[in-house]
């Protein structure tokens, strides 16, 4: 029963955190413990004292090394000590799933465990796509989505058959029906956010105000499901599977991320206009075919007219203005019109400056003057930075120092909504969800909110180098006036 | 500032005098209305007008600057900027202690400028003009050049603030300057000598 003694004994040792208290190598040769300086005494009972012994240098001398066995047991504390270090391995294998961290949109959690019956048919992670046929139709559909993408966007708490409401719970799918946006966000309001699902926003997002501007602009009236279907209902959104400018060409329901989220403003500006430069641009010809319904194109050169749409071509062709021939060409009366185009969204002067979530298309009256933006109350403040404006955290002293300023009174909480007060009553400003960014005066400039991206000039000026240009001309003029002032006094203009 | 021999501005260097005085006025102005800038109003005329005004104005100067170089260079005539380095300190003094004894000083046959026209216009054409240009140059062409970020913010703001700094101490010259050219004897004295090349007051007489 030694082995049973060893094993008791030495699992107290398994449990010690590691390392563990090393005296013993398993793969020693030597049977006893070596100890430098001196031979470890024998205990009675435990080792049999025909075992070879070690020497003071520590080295085995028993010429020529072999495996010192005793019972199957040699080296104290081996192979117990590997029983539990393999046991401990085991039991953190086996709990790790169970402990790790859930990542959004996938893991163990319990709320999340309805879309995991969706995964295994519709997981497509980024760089694939998967296909499925339809089983009514008998169509192939693509169904692939990346999960890790769906994490990060708007609907990442919402699961799949909250929208996919009927017909997707078994397979085949049948009878299906789709929430589409005004589905679920018709019946928002102040109270009731997202209709019955409150998503913990305090502010309502006015969904059937956008939805009427959006009817009003070209890419409903030309593109629109009323363009292509006028028998149906005027409504901006549709049923499934038909093709035509909906909501859902620019805001995809599963990816759509909030721009209050997005960690920098070049991803703002790159997310939204990528939306728009799909089609307005002169290389979406080529590259937007394979994406793109070709009905969208109606009487453009990218695809000819299909036959059953024949006669119910749009005005204009949809490439051909603004973009023809290129978007630099019709932005050409702006001093630098690439700087323009790289550096702010399109929406910026194409939407209303009133309204920071605005829908309305402005095409013959888009905002073409230049100290909108170009001047220390920036209307860009309230649109592309109004997720960066104002800086949290700003103190008291740089708030009112003169010299710390950065162009704006910090308002705690003024219309009581819980977000942080807007400057100069521009937009609303919600509340920088715990982007952790310095707040700190920015060496005396300006709207050193926007000065952190880019350098906008008017906008972002240095109230300490204003005030050295005062003073040194000032002083340069107060210095002729003076001179001259004597000089009169003298009488100098009238010698000589 | 008496001279023993009148010499006359050549022709090159009046024309390169009136081009630049003209264009940097120009740039001044349109600068004061970019930097400026107030959403209700224009200080002096549309942001955009401004703008490209500027932006071609600053072009022509830095053609107009480089021919000067050339010229300054080429024929010797940059010398008139260079000082005495040696015992200039005591020069400045002696000539600022003349002007506030309400004196002239008087400066000798082949020097062009006295000692603080000298400092002060090498500092001017050879230091501010040139740095603006370049800074000019790098916002509107070359803005790459710049670093992408400079303590936290967008790196191109050390270019903007080095114009603006040097804009303002052209801007503070520039108001001296055109005083000073009206202190001659009558007002237009050195104007003329300016536009014609000497003031027709004859050799040996006050210019």
């Amino acid at each position: 029963m030694a082995p049973v003694r060893y094993l008791r004994w030495h699992t107290l040792l398994g449990i010690l955190p590691f390392p563990y208290p090393v005296g013993v190598s398993p793969f020693r040769r030597c049977a006893t413990p070596l100890v430098r300086g001196r031979v470890p005494p024998i205990r009675s009972g435990r080792l049999s004292s025909s075992l070879p012994r070690s020497t003071v240098d520590g080295a085995c001398t028993e010429p020529p090394f072999r495996t010192v066995r005793r019972k199957g047991l040699s080296i104290k504390g081996f192979p117990s000590r590997g029983i539990a270090l393999l046991g401990w391995f085991l039991v953190g294998t086996l709990l790790g799933p169970i402990l790790a961290p859930d990542e959004a949109g996938a893991g163990l959690i319990e709320e999340r465990k309805q879309r995991q019956s969706c995964f295994g048919c519709h997981s497509a992670p980024e760089g694939t796509t998967r296909f499925e046929r339809d089983a009514e139709t008998g169509e192939m559909q693509e169904v692939g989505i990346d999960w890790t993408r769906y994490g990060h966007g708007v609907h990442q708490e919402v699961e799949c058959q909250e929208c996919h409401t009927k017909g997707f719970a078994t397979y085949p799918h049948s009878d299906k029906k789709t929430y589409t946006c005004m589905g679920c966000h018709a019946r928002e309001t102040t109270d009731n956010p997202t209709g019955e699902k409150a998503t913990g926003r305090e502010r309502a997002l006015k969904f059937e105000e956008w939805e009427a501007e959006f009817l009003d602009t070209v890419h409903y009236t030309e593109h629109g499901r009323e363009a292509h279907f006028p028998q149906h209902r005027k409504r901006a959104i549709d049923h499934e599977g038909e093709d035509y400018f909906k909501c859902e060409q620019c805001h995809d329901p599963h990816y759509f991320p909030l721009a209050e989220d997005m960690a920098s403003v070049d991803e703002i500006m790159d997310t939204h206009n990528r939306w728009c430069v799909r089609c307005h641009s002169a290389e979406a010809e080529k590259t937007l075919a394979p994406e793109f319904d070709p009905r969208l194109l109606i009487g453009g050169e990218a695809a000819p007219v299909p036959e059953d749409l024949k006669g119910k071509e749009t005005k204009t062709p949809p490439l051909a203005d603004p973009a023809d021939p290129s978007l630099k060409a019709e932005h050409a009366y702006l001093p630098h019109p690439g700087a323009h185009l790289r550096k702010t969204r399109c929406i910026e002067c194409h939407t209303s400056n009133e309204n920071p979530v605005s829908h309305e298309l402005l095409v013959e009256n888009a905002e073409k003057g230049c100290a909108t933006c170009h001047n220390q109350d920036s209307v860009l403040l309230s649109t592309l930075y109004r997720h960066r404006a104002p800086l949290p955290k700003i103190g008291w002293q740089a708030q009112h120092s003169f010299f710390l300023k950065t162009g704006y009174e910090l308002e705690e909480d003024p219309d009581g909504t819980g977000t942080a007060g807007s400057p100069e009553g521009k937009g609303e400003h919600p509340p920088t969800k715990g982007l952790d960014r310095y707040a700190g005066p920015r060496l005396g400039f300006v709207n050193a909110t926007i000065l952190e991206d880019s350098y906008v000039m008017g906008s972002t000026r240095n109230t300490a180098l204003d005030w050295l240009a005062y003073v040194l001309v000032g002083v340069a003029l107060a210095f002729v006036l003076m001179h001259a002032l004597l000089r009169l006094l003298r009488g100098i203009f009238l010698r000589d | 500032m008496a001279r023993a021999d009148a010499s006359v501005v050549p022709v090159s260097v009046r024309i390169w005098h009136w081009l630049t005085a003209a264009l940097f006025l120009v740039l001044t102005l349109t600068g004061i209305d970019l930097h400026f800038a107030d959403a209700d109003s224009a200080l002096i005329m549309d942001y955009g007008w401004a703008n490209s005004l500027h932006d071609w104005t600053g072009l022509a100067l830095s053609g107009i600057y480089v021919a000067f170089l050339v010229l300054a260079l080429g024929t010797g005539y940059g010398r008139n900027y260079v000082p005495e380095w040696r015992g200039l300190g005591g020069e400045v003094r002696h000539q600022i202690g003349v002007y506030l004894r309400g004196g002239d000083p008087q400066i000798g046959a082949e020097t062009r400028f006295n000692p603080l026209q000298r400092l002060s216009y090498l500092l001017i054409v050879f230091g501010v003009l040139p740095l603006l240009v370049v800074t000019g140059l790098i916002f509107l062409y070359y803005p790459g050049i710049a670093p992408q970020r400079f303590m936290g913010m967008a790196g191109l703001w050390p270019i903007a603030q080095g114009h603006y700094l040097l804009a303002i101490l052209g801007t503070a010259f520039l108001v001296v300057h055109i005083y000073m050219g009206l202190l001659g004897p009558g007002a237009t004295a050195k104007l003329k000598r300016m536009v014609r090349g000497s003031s027709d007051q004859g050799p040996g007489s006050h210019p």
